[in-house]
């Protein structure tokens, strides 16, 4: 599968930069936050969790400016990632937030799909943590 | 002397004045009483005309009267000549040294003859073939008065002739025959005032050719051929011919006048030629083998036929006058029938055929007779003209018994030869049916055969086709099972991804919760050696809750594989209590995430409504999770139908959300009543035509494009509600809206 170089268009605010989870699966809150636990004490980062699309777009409509990035899962009942992304892309959130979507299946059609609608990064189920952080700057 | 001389003389002469004209002809002297006819010339007698014929002996034998007679030669144009009765005078004398014995001829209807006796009277005799027999005088048969003469004896004849036609016949003559010659001819006749038995011999012979007449038509009608036609017709005509000499004899007697009449029985003659020829011709078949030698019978035929008929003609309008020439002509014309008919028995006599030979032999007799018979009729003829006989003469004398035992030996030789056809025709016919019937009852055995051998090919066939039918029906039933195989498979097919979704986040889980579990214990360490234990506590909390979710996630997937390999699974059919809500929550997730897979652009909102009182259910899980299975896919498969429909008229970034006001809803709901439980799965998709309402559960019926539905799904799910489970499974939709499949599970 063609694998694609994102290029962020700005450098993360390092203070309390707040990232928007979107899932359908509560458990990813607890992983998340183990996961994070020493960026979150050190105040490094800061998680928000939503467990739909529908969630995530009023969420994100109250708190315009404070999210930085969006990490959103495609298959969710009702609406998808991929609404969910094409919402986030229509609402001219300044500045953009960085929207990256996360797929159990890595297949290029929701890949492109994903591209067109101007997602900024695409990442596969099971996440490589490591590498999230990596491209957190962290 | 002078005196007495001249007192005859003077006698004499008041004799021949008293007379007047009573000068009667020259004397007529017989020479001979051998010859059988003597014709008295014109010159010698006189004749009178009696227009009234109310004339008596007296009155014409007196003046003035007596004066009238005048010589047959001297008729002038002014006398008419056209009476019934004339009056004739003659005078014989015997010439001869010894007595002559002659007979007056009778030639007229009525007769009546009157001889002067030597005492000055009139001895009367009477004769003619109308008087009656009693009333006649002398040889009744023939007609003839028998007398004597002495030698040099004179005799004065008044007759008197009286006829129904007017005027003489051109051949009247007035002759004498020999008597002794019709007295021998009258006695082969007449028997002491009566006929011979000769004359029943006849009619015994007579009947007997009738009988033949019937005999031949009967064979005719039986076997049609026309040679017995022929004959009988020949045989019938013969009869009648004959029935003139019977019948003459028998009307001779009371009713002479018939005789008349009876003159007209002798025209049978002329069929009597006719059908000769043609049964002959038609026995010896001349036509195919000798053609010329046929077309000269059927022209002697028709020239018989004419030549009679002219001559009858002839006889009926001049009476009993000869006309020559149509006679003879007849008679020559006749003479070569019976020549020709012995030809062609000469032309056959090489033949081998018995019947044949034995026709030469019984008609050859009749033809010799005829032969001489119709030279007779010639020479006959011929002596009228000529004024000579022939020794045909004597043989006329003999000629009815002769005719008759030629007849009879002919009909009874061919009767012979005609039954003896009959019986050979009546027996090859006989076999021709036997060998019918024998063919009819072969074919019939064939058919019967050919039948039978039928019946066997067609069991036979009957046989393979059932085998094979039974073949099919195994085919069938192997490929039903098969394709009810496949339905599960096809299910399956669409679980998969769902399934592989669903282990595959439980898996993350297990494998997310492990990784940052090790880290943590990493983290405790260093938090132990620090001897921080408040952050150490608070790690430990979470490595539990880590655990728990581990072990949580892990359980998840567990049940799935369980779940897929029990619906994968061949039905157990044992009903187990179940956990309704459970079985529909598990499958309603794994048909979104099927779905999902296929489709990535699909997607739905998926909306529960469990009633938590129901508990546990008595079904077979695998089943009814089947059906739940089936309606939820077939609820999600008609709202993504929908909203492609609406998606179609959209285009750009628009189509692939779809955000067109239509927002596709899935609910499914469980329901505790009274004494059931429902399950009802709902969407707000295009729901159901009416058209197709009623085929829903049929077997193989389905809206999907090819390929993509087996058609069995809501059949088999109708049967595992109904019928394995005595629920109910009722559908309820609203066209373009709406559907909702509720099954109803007695408790």
């Amino acid at each position: 599968m063609q694998r694609l170089q994102f290029f962020y268009p700005y450098k993360f605010n390092t203070l309390k930069m707040k990232i928007l989870v979107v899932d359908d699966e509560r458990d990813i809150q607890t992983l998340f936050e183990q996961r994070f636990r020493k960026e979150i004490r050190e105040k490094l980062i800061e998680f928000v969790f939503a467990f739909s699309g529908e969630e995530a777009l009023t969420y994100l409509e109250k708190n315009q400016h404070e999210v930085v990035i969006i990490l959103s899962d495609i298959n969710m009942p009702g609406m998808s990632g991929l609404e969910l992304l094409r919402h986030i892309k229509l609402m001219y959130l300044k500045p953009p937030p960085i929207v990256m979507m996360i797929t159990a299946y890595g297949d290029a059609e929701n890949f492109n799909t994903a591209k067109q609608l101007g997602a900024d990064d695409f990442l596969t189920k099971p996440v490589d943590f490591n590498l999230l952080k990596a491209k957190f700057k962290l | 002397m002078r005196t007495s001389i001249l007192i005859i003389l003077i006698i004499r002469f008041v004799q021949s004045v008293g007379f007047g004209q009573t000068l009667l002809p020259p004397v007529f002297e017989i020479t001979s009483d051998t010859a059988y006819i003597q014709t008295i010339n014109s010159s010698r007698y006189q004749m009178l005309e009696d227009k009234a014929g109310k004339w008596t002996i007296n009155d014409v034998t007196t003046l003035p009267l007596s004066d009238n007679f005048y010589y047959r030669n001297e008729k002038s144009s002014t006398r008419d000549t056209l009476s019934n009765v004339y009056w004739f005078r003659y005078k014989l004398k015997n010439s001869m040294d010894h007595e002559a014995k002659i007979s007056l001829n009778s030639e007229s209807e009525y007769d009546d003859f009157y001889l002067l006796e030597p005492d000055g009277k009139w001895k009367h005799f009477v004769s003619g073939v109308f008087n009656n027999w009693e009333k006649k005088d002398g040889l009744k048969y023939f007609n003839c008065i028998p007398l004597v003469l002495k030698p040099d004896e004179e005799l004065n004849i008044y007759q008197r002739i009286k006829n129904d036609a007017a005027g003489l016949v051109s051949g009247f003559a007035i002759s004498i025959l020999s008597a002794e010659k019709v007295q021998k001819n009258e006695s082969l006749v007449v028997h002491e005032n009566y006929f011979k038995k000769m004359h029943i011999e006849e009619a015994f012979v007579v009947g007997l050719l009738f009988l033949a007449v019937f005999f031949n038509l009967f064979f005719f009608r039986i076997v049609h051929e026309k040679v017995y036609l022929y004959f009988a017709l020949f045989v019938l005509f013969l009869c009648i011919n004959r029935l003139y000499n019977i019948s003459y004899s028998f009307f001779m007697i009371e009713n002479a006048e018939w005789l008349r009449y009876m003159y007209y029985l002798k025209f049978a003659w002329v069929f009597i030629i006719f059908f000769l020829i043609q049964f002959f011709r038609h026995f010896f078949e001349t036509k195919s083998r000798y053609p010329r030698w046929d077309k000269w019978l059927i022209g002697l035929a028709i020239l018989n036929i004419i030549f009679y008929i002219i001559r009858f003609l002839s006889k009926i309008y001049f009476k009993n006058a000869y006309s020559l020439l149509p006679l003879t002509v007849a008679n020559i014309t006749f003479f070569f029938v019976p020549l020709s008919i012995i030809i062609t028995l000469f032309l056959y006599t090489h033949s081998h055929d018995k019947s044949l030979r034995l026709v030469i032999i019984g008609s050859f007799p009749l033809m010799i007779f005829y032969l001489l018979d119709s030279l007779d009729g010639v020479a006959e003829a011929l002596h009228i003209t000529l004024g000579f006989s022939t020794f045909f003469e004597t043989l006329n004398f003999y000629f009815r018994e002769l005719e008759i035992i030629c007849v009879t030996w002919m009909v009874l030789f061919f009767s012979w030869i005609l039954f003896m056809r009959y019986d050979k025709l009546i027996k090859e016919n006989a076999q021709i049916a036997l060998d019918k019937e024998r063919f009819a009852k072969e074919k019939e055995m064939e058919k019967n055969e050919l039948i039978s051998r039928q019946k066997v090919e067609l069991e036979q066939q009957v046989a393979e086709r059932t085998a094979n039918l039974k073949q099919s029906l195994e085919d069938l039933k192997s490929t039903q099972t098969q394709l009810i195989q496949a339905e599960k498979m096809a299910s399956l097919g669409e679980l998969t991804a769902g399934i592989a979704h669903e282990i595959q986040n439980p898996l993350n889980f297990v494998n997310n919760f492990s990784e940052v579990s090790t880290e943590l214990v990493d983290e405790m360490n260093d938090e132990i050696d620090k001897g921080n234990l408040g952050l150490v506590k608070e790690i430990a909390c979470d490595l539990r809750q880590n655990l728990e979710k581990i072990n949580h996630h892990g359980k998840r997937a567990d049940a799935i594989v369980k779940g897929m390999l029990q619906h994968s699974r061949t039905s157990s059919g044992v009903k187990e209590p179940t956990d309704i809500n459970a079985l529909a929550d598990e499958y309603l997730r794994l048909a979104y995430h099927g779905l999902r897979a296929k489709d990535k652009t699909f997607n739905v909102t998926m909306k529960t409504d469990f009633d938590e009182t129901i508990g546990k259910i008595n079904v077979i899980p695998q089943d009814i999770g089947r059906v739940i299975l089936n309606l939820i896919t077939n609820a999600f498969y008609a709202v993504t139908e929908k909203k492609q429909q609406l998606a179609k008229n959209l285009s750009g970034l628009e189509n692939l959300t779809g955000l067109k006001g239509y927002e596709p809803n899935v609910w499914v709901s469980t329901k505790k009543l009274s004494n059931s439980i429902s399950i009802s799965v709902r969407d707000n998709g295009n729901g159901i035509p009416d058209k197709v309402l009623a085929k829903i559960f049929q077997p193989f019926f389905t809206t999907k494009p090819s390929g993509q539905g087996t058609g069995l799904g809501l059949s088999m799910s109708y049967e595992i509600v109904t019928k394995a489970h005595g629920g109910e499974l009722k559908v309820d939709t609203k066209e373009g809206e709406s559907a909702a499949f509720t099954i109803f599970l007695p408790l």
